[in-house]
């Protein structure tokens, strides 16, 4: 499990993060959803390992996040920035490398990884195209692509702690266009199939309700429901949440789509 | 000045469109760079040899081979042994030397303007190794014997150490650091060095000022073998070290939190690039003084012919390195013979050109705050 327990974090004086309890775990998709400011970004940090909690701790797999060395770490969870950058004129096949972690990894299979995460971000072809010359959207998909090799990567780590356990996704569709987005979200549902545990911090309600097995609201720093996409989104809690007329209905497959009532907010 | 890390691959260290870039999986990259290396090392041993033929006095090969098999004649050893060889030695240490820190400053600051001598990497050592000759005469009559040799690097160390400290720390916001903080900061301490040189050579009796201006002029020629092997140690020393970090300055360029979200320990690997570094540069500088540029213009050769990824680009950036310096050597050696103009002037002749293009066209692209 990826846990946070009673997890309190201050930035700036704030409260940004205030006793969040929640525990992700392998196999399943999370997403951590709520208002600008809500805390999304500092729960993310924090279970990556970037903030040290000021109460309560952050957990992997019984560990606390912050005692593991870096590699440690990285072995047993991948995770995507927000806006990730690159300073260097590499492909974005030599992008997608970055994520092979493991030095055990034989030559062969690590470029077939590469190709694969590559091909699977939709991508195929564009192999040694410099990240540079990529559209917005693609070098997104690169960069999710050196996520996914990492996660792959960890998995066949040794010891005792079975790795690339869990993948933390900032934002993973903030750049992606409708199709992008769902497709970006189709790779975390498979990564959770092969048995990764996938946290994705997401403003889109609709395509965490579309992907999410479970979807945590914040609000305030407090954690608000963490539950089923049909017990999370109700209308009621989430036009209090967000401050706007909300509406909740059904699509055909039982899943609730979210209608903002942009007219009367 | 821009505080944010690098939005994208464009603030990086691309030196210019690459046309095999865009062609597709086979050919392009790789097999360019596989024949590179080879390449590279072929041009530097081409120039070694001719350091060691050339000067004024000419050595044909044949001579050489003979006095390498044991059977050369007296002149033509006595040459080799006392003057090229250990002139080529300390060539091949400074280039590498100065080369290696630079790719290294560059990959860990995440910006390819990062030259040891630009940023005062180079300035600090020449300062504290001058203090050393002018004031250091007490510290070095007290030192026992095997430590007299020593006494100049440690000291070119301590100010290379210094200035790369206070680089990092004044330079660095949020992962990446911009352009014009790191030369402004190499201007100061640039500034600062050479106005504590010059306080010191005021205040130098006459030895110590010979002995203070032939040095920092900079050159190959005027080494003695503890210096020599001192800088020839700490470049190999400083090879290896920073080979092992090749991996982490790849993961470098992601900035400081996605590197350690790959699994680098990122405090350690900024702390071993600067200290390889200043180990490097000061052990050089204190056997050969100032010499500028080669840690600019020999990563962004290296950069052009094997691309960005650092297992290749290190190597690839002391073998041009060495290229350079042995070249700039060559140069003013037989320039105006039997004269030895300094080296410093023949690699700040390129290398001044060379830089100032590097920073219009960044500033063109990417305006003043990048």
């Amino acid at each position: 499990m990826l846990e946070a327990r009673d997890l309190t974090i201050r930035r700036r004086g704030r409260l940004a993060l205030d006793a969040v309890t929640l525990a992700l775990a392998p196999g399943e998709v999370l997403a951590v959803c709520g208002p600008n400011g809500a805390g999304k970004s500092t729960l993310w940090s924090a279970l990556a390992g970037d903030l040290a909690p000021d109460a309560g701790a952050c957990l992997i797999d019984g560990d606390p996040v912050r005692a593991l060395p870096a590699a440690e770490l990285a072995r047993r969870r991948a995770a995507l920035e927000q806006a990730p950058s690159l300073s260097s004129g590499f492909t974005a096949r030599e992008l997608a490398g970055l994520g092979l972690i493991s030095r055990r990894t034989p030559p062969a299979e690590a470029a077939a990884r590469v190709a694969r995460a590559l091909a699977a971000a939709g991508l195929a072809g564009m192999e040694d195209r410099q990240a540079s010359e990529l559209s917005g959207g693609e070098r997104a998909r690169a960069h999710f692509a050196r996520a996914l090799v990492q996660v792959e990567s960890g998995r066949e780590a040794p010891g005792a702690v079975p790795g690339g356990r869990y993948l933390l996704l900032d934002e993973p569709t903030a750049a992606l266009d409708l199709a992008r987005q769902a497709q970006a979200m189709r790779l975390a549902r498979r990564a959770a199939a092969e048995g990764t545990g996938v946290l994705a911090v997401l403003h889109d309600l609709n395509l965490a309700a579309a992907f999410a097995d479970r979807i945590a609201l914040l609000g305030a720093g407090r954690l608000v429901i963490c539950a089923a996409p049909e017990a999370a989104l109700e209308s009621a809690r989430l036009s209090a949440l967000y401050g706007a007329p909300i509406r909740v209905e059904r699509a055909a497959s039982g899943r609730p789509v979210v209608i903002p009532d942009l007219a009367r907010a | 000045m821009s505080l944010a890390p690098a939005p994208d691959t464009r603030r990086g260290s691309r030196p210019g469109p690459r046309p095999d870039a865009r062609a597709p999986a086979r050919g392009g990259r790789p097999s360019r760079a596989a024949l590179a290396l080879p390449a590279l090392a072929a041009a530097a041993v081409g120039l070694a040899l001719a350091e060691l033929v050339y000067g004024p006095v000419h050595l044909s090969l044949a001579r050489i081979w003979a006095v390498a098999q044991g059977q050369g004649d007296a002149a033509a050893e006595a040459i080799l042994m006392r003057i090229r060889l250990p002139r080529l030695g300390l060539g091949i240490a400074a280039g590498a030397a100065l080369a290696l820190s630079g790719a290294a400053l560059q990959g860990i600051l995440r910006n390819p303007l990062a030259d040891p001598g630009l940023i005062g990497v180079t300035g600090g050592a020449a300062a504290a190794a001058v203090t050393m000759i002018v004031l250091g005469g007490g510290v070095i009559a007290a030192l026992p014997g095997f430590l007299v040799p020593w006494a100049l690097p440690l000291a070119a160390f301590a100010g290379a150490a210094a200035v790369t400290a206070f680089v990092f720390a004044a330079a660095r916001r949020g992962g990446a650091t911009s352009v014009a903080t790191l030369i402004l900061a190499g201007v100061a301490v640039n500034a600062i060095a050479f106005a504590v040189i010059g306080a010191l050579s005021f205040v130098s009796d006459d030895q110590q000022l010979r002995e203070l201006t032939f040095w920092n002029l900079g050159g190959l020629g005027g080494a003695a073998p503890g210096p020599i092997g001192v800088a020839a140690a700490a470049a190999a020393a400083a090879g290896v070290g920073l080979m092992r970090l090749a991996r982490g300055l790849d993961l470098m360029q992601l900035g400081e939190r996605a590197a350690f979200h790959a699994g680098l320990d990122v405090e350690r690997a900024k702390f071993a690039a600067a200290a390889w570094s200043a180990l490097a540069v000061g052990a050089v500088t204190a056997a050969a003084g100032p010499i500028g540029f080669v840690g600019l213009v020999g990563p962004h050769l290296a950069r052009l012919l094997v691309g960005p990824g650092h297992a290749r680009l290190l190597p690839a950036s002391a073998l041009c390195g060495v290229a350079l310096v042995l070249a700039a050597d060559l140069a003013v050696r037989t320039a105006v013979p039997p004269a030895e103009p300094p080296i410093g002037l023949a690699t700040s002749l390129i290398g001044g050109p060379f830089f100032l293009w590097l920073l219009l066209r960044r500033l063109r692209r990417e305006g003043p705050d990048a």
